[in-house]
């Protein structure tokens, strides 16, 4: 009894239909196996790790255990060197560059890439090694150099010596809609102190109002036009058009490099200030008694709201949790017409079996049916004999 | 009669499939995940002495594109070691979120909390000072860092020893995302000792 779906009561287009959707299932089927639950590379046991530290340090400055601090001239060569440690557990390469310096957009000295144009400390040092390869627990000290341009800015100077790790770790290739890739570096800075009477100089450059994602920012413009390293610190005051303090926010920002400039977020806390006009006032203090009086206006305009918050008014939001829509990832409706096509198919199916089954019935019926009858009325193969003799044979039972 | 409606029956029946199939068939590119975070229990030996970090997983995450705008977030868990007094700070950086020729944008990302696992107590604790979130940079290129967690300002012992960090990043996917598999290079940098 064949009892399959592709029975000959289907024409080619139903077989074709049939064929396509459970291809489309089977497929889903297997791509739903392969990206459920976690995806991630463990770090292996075994992997190279890298730490960078300075050879010689001057024991009255504590600093210098942690990075290299030259006081120095112009037109000086200062010779120095770095120990390069393989800190992992297997053995492994590590490309080492020098770099310069910059003030990050949160403030703090940040080191530029490897291919970004070195016109400061990056430019002037020269590495005894670029590439080493090194065993578990194998050091090995690399000599460089910092040739020091004889025409050049006085007061501080900044960058840095990088070690990157040639073994980048990726995430295992599957069908996650999002995979990471990680480099990992680590850098030792080297500052040039010069000569020369320090500048301490900071500016305000603007106010702009901005933020995505929920959360609403002004972002705050600044400029440190002096000779010599920051750390401002001091309040944002935001008042409306009736001159009313609406924000007082403090602020503390870390390094900030001469000759550097940066928009600095700050982040707009409780309610959200809304579309209008504003002005700022930014007092910092900084250096030996410094301080910054700065005002400016600014405007939020309703477009910049709906960029920041979407189409939700009101104060910043927490960024949202994890979320995902439905079972196995389909919104409700898809899963209505999957499980209705589901039933529809077994009642197709049904159908079908029951359909045979009734027949095969009948037709075992009807066979016994047949069977019983022709045995009812099979007749003895009784010879006509002359009609006395068979009145005598009927009277004698 | 009975073999006539049989036959406008499993013909019904094989329009349904026909169409449950095209429904389907946009969905075979994206992942059909729920989106989960991504965290692998720290298994290297790192980092040992010396200034230094590693990182201990490489984390992958699957969301379905259902058209609305999405957050979804991973973690980013890495060791540190720190044996030198001092400040010390961590930055990140990022190429775009990029699927063939299709990106994210350069403010999809952003760290919006860093933790130390288990939480820390005592004088040896680092001083983080960073307010969070902090955008994660990024561009075809990956731009200039931004710090995202630091021991700022530092004291003799402050920020001294093996710390385990975990870092939550927060990934805007637009509604109108094109399916696909997207790809980023994180860039963590450990400034061991810095102005």
């Amino acid at each position: 009894m064949q009892l399959s779906f592709f029975s000959r009561r289907l024409g080619v287009f139903a077989r074709l239909a049939a064929g396509t959707f459970l291809l489309t299932f089977a497929i889903l089927g297997v791509m739903l196996e392969a990206s459920l639950g976690f995806s991630s590379a463990q770090a292996d046991s075994g992997q190279a790790n890298f730490s960078l530290q300075p050879v010689v340090y001057d024991p009255t400055n504590p600093l210098t255990e942690s990075y290299f601090i030259f006081d120095s001239k112009p037109g000086i060569v200062v010779k120095s060197r770095v120990r390069v440690t393989n800190t992992g557990t297997a053995t492994g390469s590590v490309s080492l560059y020098p770099v310069d310096a910059t003030t990050g957009q949160t403030s703090g000295a940040v080191y530029l890439n490897q291919d970004d144009p070195r016109k400061d400390v990056g430019a002037w040092t020269t590495l005894g090694a670029q590439q080493l390869t090194l065993a578990a627990g194998q050091s090995q000290i690399v000599s460089f150099q910092v040739t020091i341009p004889s025409t050049v800015r006085p007061g501080q100077h900044l960058g840095g010596i990088v070690a990157e790790n040639l073994a980048e770790s990726s995430s295992p290739k599957n069908n996650s809609a999002i995979q990471i890739k990680v480099k990992n570096l680590t850098i030792i800075a080297i500052q040039v102190n010069l000569p020369g009477t320090p500048v301490e100089q900071l500016a305000g450059t603007g106010v702009q109002a901005g933020g995505d994602n929920g959360y609403q920012r002004l972002l705050v413009g600044l400029s440190n036009t002096g000779t010599v390293m920051l750390k401002p610190s001091g309040t944002l005051q935001v008042a409306d058009t009736h001159g009313q303090v609406v924000k007082t926010i403090s602020l503390k920002l870390d390094t900030f490099l001469p000759q550097t400039a940066i928009n600095y977020p700050v982040a707009i806390t409780g309610q959200a200030l809304g579309a209008g006009d504003y002005q700022a006032t930014l007092i910092l203090t900084y250096g030996h008694g410094q301080t910054l009086h700065y005002t400016t206006k600014f405007t939020i305009t309703k477009q910049q709201l709906v960029q920041t918050f979407g189409t939700n008014n009101g104060k910043t939001q927490a960024p949202a949790g994890l979320g995902g829509e439905g079972f196995l990832g389909l919104p409700l409706w898809q899963l209505l017409i999957v499980v209705g096509g589901g039933l529809a198919i077994l009642w197709g199916v049904g159908k079908t079996v029951y359909g045979r089954l009734a027949v095969s019935r009948a037709k075992v019926k009807s066979a016994d049916i047949q069977s019983q009858s022709s045995q009812q009325f099979k007749r003895p193969d009784i010879r006509q004999e002359p009609s006395g003799i068979q009145s005598k044979a009927k009277r004698t039972r | 009669m009975f073999r006539h409606r049989s036959k406008l029956v499993h013909v019904a029946v094989a329009l349904v499939l026909l169409v449950i199939s095209t429904m389907l068939w946009p969905s075979l590119g994206a992942s059909a995940t729920y989106a989960l975070p991504i965290l692998a229990s720290p298994t290297a030996v790192c980092p040992t002495p010396g200034n230094n970090a590693c990182i201990t997983n490489t984390p992958t995450v699957g969301l379905p594109l259902n058209g609305l705008d999405q957050n979804v977030s991973y973690t980013l868990a890495f060791r540190l070691n720190n044996a030198t007094p001092g400040t010390w700070h961590v930055t990140i950086t990022s190429t775009l979120f990029t699927a063939g020729s299709h990106t994210l944008s350069s403010t999809a990302s952003s760290v919006t909390a860093v933790a130390i696992v288990p939480s820390c107590t005592g004088s040896t604790c680092p001083q983080n000072t960073i307010i969070y979130p902090v955008a994660v940079p990024a561009g075809n290129t990956a731009p200039a860092p931004n710090t995202f967690y630091d021991n700022s300002p530092g004291t003799q012992t402050h920020g001294q020893g093996t710390f385990t960090i975990q870092a939550t990043i927060q990934v805007t996917v637009p509604a109108n995302s094109f399916t696909g598999n997207y790809s980023s290079t994180v860039t963590i940098s450990f400034v061991s000792g810095s102005p």
